[in-house]
């Protein structure tokens, strides 16, 4: 194994068999990848691909039918390499009758910290998930939100090297799922290599560096995401300072074919729904009186609604 | 002598206490019995392992899997098993000793055969090795602050699902002393209707509670899927399943130690009436002799049934020409040197009267003691003329406490006692059932303390020492006869304080929630919370109901070629009685084909029956509620041993929770 891999997987298969030994379903073929120190991860599949029970194999939930999985340098049955992950998974599975601070200690007790950096790192964790007002409360009173919260906060009770997130930020409104995501942004820059499971490929698509694309249990596709979505054939040109006219068009579609191409689309570019959400939100918190004014309502004399960046501009694209 | 108020301070001891003398024995029968299915497990494994790599939709890529170590371990333990049966079987054509119970309350069989018992020792050791050594050197990974952090979790679960707690209401309604919802309790029996109760109720309710919890504990953590976000730590699985057991055992002792600490003082709040006082606070410390039977016209006198079905006695005839005795010896580990040191040592007993007529008018029925150190029975007769001679003129009432002329009386008693190593109380009267006692000198005593006593001597009783004291009794009323069994005479060493004794009963109950915990968290480290619930109970409800069963696999080996053992009452047996209409209860002497394959059938019937005792907890030996009731002091010993056994029971439990848990996938459950 490299030095700065992280995870590895060598021809590694599982298959699910029944009381009697019979088998049932081959979740995993051979799977061979590798995931390098320092880098977000994501794992991809429809449900039934085999996502989980990689995850699974990696924290010695399964064993494996056939190859090896390795991480942090030790096989993944070995309990010790524990101690440098987190692992956040898909639904809290934490003890109810605890609140958060019983809960985060508790699961530090478990590795080798003493109690005061223990309290300090729980306060700590409890503070950066925002649940300090809630913390005294017993985890069945929690919302879904608030239980992924702390989750993840348990997660992060070690510190570890490597952080596995299964689904992170389902359940998480679009505040949540952006806080989330920075966090794992975060999580990268403080050097921490990130694996995430998610059906949310824009979630995917905004953190991640690298992808697998796992179905029906075999590795489909690897490869950075910039690189995989890569459009190699169009080219997007984006302006400003223009007014969207017939002439226009007219002229770059010209400019266009005297280089071998035709113009495919020409319109205002759209912004995305969540960054739409966020910055309706930041205005309505900022601006607590706002409100939804339809068109007929609006006077001609007032201000113009600011609107999310980028929402001005003009964009073209064309086929090479 | 006679107490103004005659007590029922007597206990039946069906069991006889454990005793440290005897731990030969009983690792003995744990290397047999524990590696017996260690050894069983291990064959299973390899089954399992052999084959799933030989049949080709499991085979990896790893191929054929042959593990030689733990094949050889079982091919060793097997020969060495196979080895000592086989001795055992040509042995046992030639036996002709009898089967004697030993203190542990076993049955012991004794071997036909030294080297077969030893071979079969010796094969268990190497399957237990085989368990016990991977299991062991997997225990190293193992954290103690891991575990108490597991065990503080399942603790805080514990109290806060409040499962223990409506036990604990329930319970508490028990504590209060009987005499005050019922009025018809005598008062000598208060304190012991007290601790029936108190132990009546706890038992099954803190028993139940605890089953209750661990049960499900497990299996809730699976379903749940709380345990990924545990086994994803640096977990060992089975500091899940100790940490489980540490947790509610804790609770259930705090709970057990709340309950005690109540009842107790309930009754010392109670105003205790002083007949119960006599009779029970306090805890008598008696040292027991070895029982036997005395008639010099039958050298093969063993005592007599009287037709009774219950034969926890024998029986001697009355009349004071009658030349059967009762005798209890008292060798160097039944005699504590510390009696020397007393004024005088209270002899206690207690008696059962089968009378054959109405008896005569106007006269009470009476035994006499003779007690005999060993400096005095080579011409005992000589001895006690000799004196009676000297004790002629002293006061019969001669006691250390009594008038200036009795104790004077009974200086010179005690100084004759001394000198001859003799000492006679006549016409002592006896009531049916009502402990008494007479007072011994202690110059008795000190003189059987004092040299050797000497060893028997002849074919098959070499070095087998003689007693330093014997104490024979004479049941002096013609037409009756006078039960015995061993605890019914003791000497009372001491007397030790109720509140301690009350404290150690407690600690049986203690072991039977150690028994129940864990085994209900091994079963569910497998099986599902329903099933381990009810696996337990069917385990522990059977640990009580060993006695008839006990009973079924053992009675036609207690007496080898005798009629009973002849009558074979199996159930194979009886089945072929029923069918040809024969009367159950009748045997032959010639054996057909057929009786002889369900003789066989039945062999095999009771061999299953042993081993079904051996996973079998021994749940009715831990209760000393009786000791407490009746006021005799708790053996430590006795305690503590049986503390070893539990624990030594629950290791195999332990060893099975281990690999059930660390082979089992915790996704897939």
């Amino acid at each position: 194994m490299a030095s700065n891999v992280i995870v590895e997987t060598r021809n590694l298969t599982k298959v699910y068999r029944d009381f009697w030994g019979r088998r049932k379903k081959t979740a995993l073929r051979a799977l061979n990848l590798q995931i390098k120190g320092g880098e977000i991860f994501g794992l991809l599949g429809p449900n039934g691909s085999g996502k989980t029970t990689t995850i699974k194999l990696l924290l010695g939930l399964l064993f494996p039918t056939e190859g090896d999985a390795l991480v942090l340098g030790e096989p993944a049955i070995q309990v010790n390499k524990n101690e440098r992950i987190g692992y956040l998974p898909e639904e809290s599975y934490l003890y109810r009758f605890l609140n958060a601070e019983e809960t985060l200690d508790f699961y530090g007790r478990l590795f080798n910290m003493k109690p005061t950096q223990r309290h300090k790192r729980a306060a700590e964790l409890i503070d950066m998930v925002g649940l300090n007002a809630d913390k005294k409360r017993v985890l069945k009173e929690y919302s879904k939100g608030m239980r992924q919260r702390i989750g993840l906060a348990q997660a992060l009770i070690n510190d570890p090297d490597l952080v596995i997130l299964d689904e992170p930020t389902s359940g998480l409104d679009p505040l949540g799922t952006r806080w989330m995501k920075d966090l794992i942004l975060e999580l990268r820059k403080q050097g921490k290599t990130v694996l995430m499971c998610s059906h949310r490929l824009d979630d995917v698509q905004d953190v991640c560096d690298r992808i697998a694309i796992l179905y029906d249990g075999e590795l489909q596709e690897l490869g950075e995401v910039q690189t995989l979505l890569e459009d190699a054939v169009r080219l997007e040109v984006r302006a400003s300072g223009v007014k969207m006219t017939e002439q226009l068009r007219a002229d770059l579609d010209s400019v266009l074919r005297k280089h071998g191409g035709t113009l495919e689309s020409f319109g205002h570019p759209t912004t995305t729904l969540e960054d739409l959400f966020l910055h309706i939100v930041e205005e309505s918190k900022a601006r607590p009186g706002r409100r939804y004014l339809p068109p007929t309502e609006t006077k001609k004399d007032s201000a113009p609604e600011t609107l999310p960046p980028g929402a001005k501009s003009t964009s073209i694209k064309a086929q090479k | 002598m006679q107490l103004t108020t005659l007590l029922f301070g007597s206990m039946v001891q069906e069991a006889v206490p454990l005793q440290l003398s005897d731990w030969s024995k009983y690792l003995e029968t744990f290397a047999q019995d524990g590696g017996g299915f260690a050894l069983l497990g291990i064959w299973f494994w390899l089954l399992v392992t052999i084959t799933r790599s030989a049949t080709p939709q499991f085979r990896t890529s790893r191929g054929l899997q042959f593990p030689v170590v733990i094949l050889g371990i079982a091919l060793v333990s097997s020969a060495l098993y196979a080895g000592g049966w086989v001795k055992e079987l040509f042995a046992s054509r030639n036996v002709g000793e009898q089967i004697k119970a030993t203190s542990a309350g076993l049955l012991d069989i004794r071997s036909y055969s030294v080297w077969g018992n030893r071979l079969m020792t010796l094969g268990g050791v190497v399957a237990l090795a085989g368990v016990f050594v991977p299991f062991l050197f997997d225990s190293r990974r193992l954290r103690l602050r891991r575990i108490w952090a597991l065990a503080r979790l399942s603790f805080i679960e514990a109290v806060r699902r409040r499962v223990i707690w409506v036990f604990l209401i329930l319970l508490l309604l028990f504590l209060f002393p009987p005499k005050w919802w019922d009025p018809t309790i005598k008062p000598e029996d208060e304190i012991r209707a007290n601790i029936s109760v108190i132990y009546t109720a706890a038992t099954p309710l803190l028993l139940l509670a605890a089953a209750l919890m661990t049960a499900f504990s497990i299996p809730a953590d699976i379903r749940n899927q709380t345990i990924h976000t545990v086994v994803t730590k640096p977990v060992e699985k089975f500091e899940i399943v100790i940490g489980r057991f540490i947790g509610y055992l804790a609770l259930t002792s705090l709970v057990l130690g709340a309950v005690t600490g109540f009842s107790l003082l309930m009754i010392y709040a109670s105003r205790v009436q002083e007949e119960a006082r006599e009779e029970s606070m306090k805890a008598r410390v008696p040292l027991y002799g070895q029982l036997g039977f005395m008639d010099p016209t039958n050298p093969k006198f063993q005592g007599d049934s009287v037709g009774r079905e219950w034969d926890y006695r024998k029986y001697i005839q009355g009349g004071p020409n009658s030349p059967q005795r009762a005798v209890w010896y008292y060798s160097d580990r039944d005699l504590d040197r510390s009696l020397a040191s007393l004024p005088s040592v209270r002899c206690e007993f207690s008696f059962d009267i089968f009378r054959t007529t109405k008896g005569e008018e106007g006269k009470t029925l009476t035994c006499t003691f003779f007690i005999v150190a060993h400096k005095a029975t080579k011409d005992v007769l000589e001895v006690a003329k000799r004196y009676r001679e000297l004790t002629k003129g002293l006061s019969p009432t001669a006691r250390p406490d009594g008038t200036p002329t009795e104790v004077q009386d009974w200086q010179k008693l005690d100084e004759i006692a001394n000198n001859l190593g003799y000492y006679e109380y006549s016409t002592k009267e006896i009531v049916d059932y009502h402990t008494d006692f007479i007072p011994i000198p202690a110059g008795l005593i000190k003189a059987a303390l004092e040299g050797s006593p000497g060893v028997f001597e002849g074919e098959g009783r070499n070095q087998v020492p003689r007693p330093r004291m014997q104490i024979l009794v004479r049941f002096d009323s013609r037409t009756q006869f006078l039960g015995v069994a061993k605890p019914d005479l003791y000497l009372l060493a001491a007397e030790g304080p109720f509140w301690l004794n009350f404290i150690k009963g407690a600690a049986g109950l203690w072991l039977r929630l150690l028994i129940v915990i864990g085994i209900a968290v091994t079963l569910s480290t497998y099986l599902n919370g329903v099933v381990s619930f009810l696996a337990t109970l069917f385990l522990v409800g059977l640990g009580f109901l060993r006695s008839p069963i006990v009973s079924m696999a053992f009675v036609p080996l207690l007496i080898p070629n005798s009629p009973e053992a002849r009558f074979n009452p199996g159930p194979s047996d009886s089945l072929r009685k029923l069918i040809s209409g024969e009367g159950l209860g009748t045997f032959t002497d010639t054996q057909t084909a057929t009786q002889q394959v369900t003789q066989g059938a039945d062999d095999v019937f009771r061999w299953c029956l042993r081993r079904l005792l051996n996973v079998l907890p021994n749940m009715e030996r831990l209760s000393w509620s009786d000791y407490v009731g009746n006021g005799f002091n708790i053996p430590l010993e006795d305690l503590g041993l049986n503390f070893v056994f539990v624990a030594g029971y629950l290791s195999l439990w332990a060893v099975l929770g281990h690999y059930l848990m660390k082979w089992r996938e915790i996704a897939t459950w």
